[in-house]
């Protein structure tokens, strides 16, 4: 069985001759999120409207601290430029519940089973006490309830 | 992958569009000798796994055995929360970093502030 990992952000992936031990070399990592968006890259994924610290500070959110070091106006953001497409392939998407980066259990969220193609098998998995660093949830329980669902996966297509 | 590896991090911004980094995952099978893999991602690389498998979709002989997203919503779903009318406002606040992130010298300005909060750590484990 070959299992491709792809783990990234900045989580320590245990390879400590990996870690970037410079700017310029972390900006390499970074650029990943360049290739992605309309205008730097394919276009895969929508760019947010930028808010600026006043708005955010109107909508009562700590993200105006995090504006207050990049500030920045308002402006409209962009649609995706190229949408991806359907899955065939048998899929699992998991999240933590706690996940304060990307909130998946909200409807946006939830609607990527329509992105599945019809009789392909898709499970969607909310694990409670987990955040975004899904293999090391608060708990030891939830931690291992993300590593038995990809188990199932994995043991279900090989 | 590109930008991670240490011996594998090219030095334009173009070489880090995704069809080109999509392109390391399909060639890691290739080294393996494998027709078949199974897919997993985390954070952004969950993204870029569901931009794999998109693609994987259109091939006459797909060659994903399954995918595993970690964290991240497919892309069309996720896009779709962040622009647009059926926008989630609560994940465009949460998502103000990317604006930041997608900066092409976002590493270094303002002091190095990303590199010192998110990578040094690591180096100083």
């Amino acid at each position: 069985m070959f299992v491709a990992f792809v783990h990234t952000a900045c989580s320590d992936n245990g390879f400590p001759d990996s870690a970037f031990k410079s700017p310029s070399q972390f900006q390499k990592a970074l650029w990943w999120y360049n290739g992605a968006f309309p205008g730097t890259g394919i276009g895969g994924l929508a760019e947010v409207p930028t808010l600026s610290r006043q708005t955010l500070l109107d909508e009562g959110s700590w993200m105006s601290g995090f504006r207050s070091v990049y500030p920045a106006e308002d402006s409209p953001g962009a649609p995706a430029s190229n949408r991806i497409g359907n899955i065939n392939a048998p899929t699992l998407y998991i999240c933590g519940a706690d996940d304060f980066a990307i909130l998946c259990t909200k409807e946006y969220s939830l609607n990527s089973k329509n992105f599945i193609n019809d009789g392909v098998d898709y499970e969607f998995l909310t694990v409670e006490e987990c955040g975004h660093d899904i293999l090391k949830c608060k708990s030891d329980e939830s931690t291992a309830q993300v590593i038995a669902a990809i188990t199932r996966l994995l043991d279900a297509n090989s | 992958m590109r930008g991670y590896s240490v011996n594998a991090r090219p030095s334009l911004e173009s070489d880090y569009l995704y069809d080109k980094i999509a392109s390391d995952v399909t060639a890691l099978a290739e080294a393996f000798g494998m027709e078949q893999y199974h897919l997993i991602g985390h954070d952004h690389g969950a993204c870029l796994s569901w931009y794999v498998a998109a693609e994987d979709a259109k091939l006459a002989v797909p060659r994903l055995k399954s995918l595993t997203a970690l964290s991240v919503p497919h892309l069309d779903a996720f896009s779709d929360g962040l622009y647009g009318p059926n926008a989630d406002r609560e994940q465009q606040i949460a998502s103000q970093y990317f604006t930041v992130f997608n900066l092409w010298d976002s590493a270094s300005i303002k002091f190095n502030a990303l590199y010192i909060a998110m990578a040094l750590p690591l180096l100083n484990r």
